[in-house]
């Protein structure tokens, strides 16, 4: 499956679209920390808050998850990895 | 010089479904624009030159020049000033028979929230901070006041149209609010696209227009032209909704 970032999070991931094979029974959440782990730095420290996956919203298949770590990802194709925006 | 307020609408009243009746239905309406910097501006402005009859204003920033690339509804000569008083001169010259509640104040709690969404017909969720955006969204929720919450970060933008009861609040997108990064990146016309779609969406409400992308939340990136729309159901457990109805 692929997952996507937006531009913000692309800029700290170092790229836009990953590839990701999830493991059976594999969560949103796992797509997330398989991607923090895979490009770590800036994008994890971002990723990785005291609160737990506070930084960023995922989208599966077009539809926000407010659960990841219930959302499984059996024939996902498509995940979206986006930061809550607040300026104004 | 006053301009007739149905001669200032004729052309919107064309819009499909609008006619008169929907621009009675802005005259008679009260909207509290929590902010109107850079985002909350141009929405204001543009809910001011539509016809809605009352704005309540809250702002509490004074005018920063790093900030006047984007805050259109200000002037310069009012540099170091509150932002209030410019504001409100800015909404008064594109519609001189508003009426306009000046508040000079940012949202400071879930109380004085409460206390800014009372009695209103819809909220324009502008301010700098999540923490702010989910005090006006709980306090619209609990009030059932429709919400529409507008960001942006750099070239990103979103927009959320909430209908307590019926559609996913914010906080059921994001419970808690992440750590505010200031200075962050600002395109002036970032933000202004965001305002004017929150501004219209609150129209349609208003107007009691169909259509509309409630239970939708809309994600724009100008850097390469990319809206999405992206199903954002309820949470069944969301700390602030769940129990709205």
């Amino acid at each position: 499956m692929i997952i996507e970032l937006d531009s913000a999070l692309a800029d700290l991931a170092g790229g836009s679209t990953f590839e990701y094979r999830p493991a059976a029974g594999a969560t949103a959440a796992d797509a997330v920390q398989y991607l923090a782990d895979a490009v770590g730095g800036r994008f994890a420290e971002r990723v990785y808050t005291p609160d737990g996956w506070l930084a960023i919203i995922v989208a599966v298949q077009g539809e926000v998850s407010g659960s990841p770590a219930t959302r499984d990802l059996e024939g996902v194709e498509r995940i979206l990895l986006f930061s809550p925006l607040a300026g104004g | 010089m006053t301009i007739d307020p149905m001669e200032r609408a004729r052309d919107q009243m064309l819009l499909p479904g609008f006619g008169a009746e929907g621009q009675a239905r802005l005259a008679a309406a009260t909207v509290l624009c929590a902010r109107i910097g850079g985002l909350g501006g141009p929405a204001a402005l543009e809910l001011a030159a539509g016809g809605v009859g009352r704005l309540r204003v809250a702002h509490g920033e004074p005018i920063k020049p790093a900030h006047m690339h984007r805050m259109i509804a200000m002037t310069d000569q009012a540099l170091g000033e509150p932002g209030i008083d410019s504001g409100i001169e800015g909404l008064r010259r594109v519609n001189g028979d508003i009426e306009l509640q000046a508040l000079p104040s940012d949202t400071r709690s879930l109380a004085h929230a409460m206390e800014l969404v009372e009695g209103v017909d819809a909220v324009l969720s502008a301010p700098p901070s999540m923490e702010q955006r989910l005090w006006l969204n709980e306090a619209a929720v609990r009030a059932g006041v429709p919400f529409v919450d507008a960001a942006m970060h750099g070239w990103l933008g979103q927009v959320l149209v909430v209908l307590p009861g019926e559609t996913a609040c914010l906080a059921c997108i994001c419970a808690a609010p992440p750590a505010l990064q200031k200075p962050f990146p600002v395109l002036g016309a970032t933000s202004a696209v965001a305002g004017c779609l929150a501004a219209a969406e609150i129209v349609k409400i208003l107007a009691r227009l169909p259509g509309g992308p409630a239970g939708h939340l809309l994600r724009f990136d100008l850097t390469t032209w990319s809206f999405q729309r992206l199903s954002a159901p309820r949470k069944a457990d969301c700390p602030v909704c769940a129990q709205a109805s």
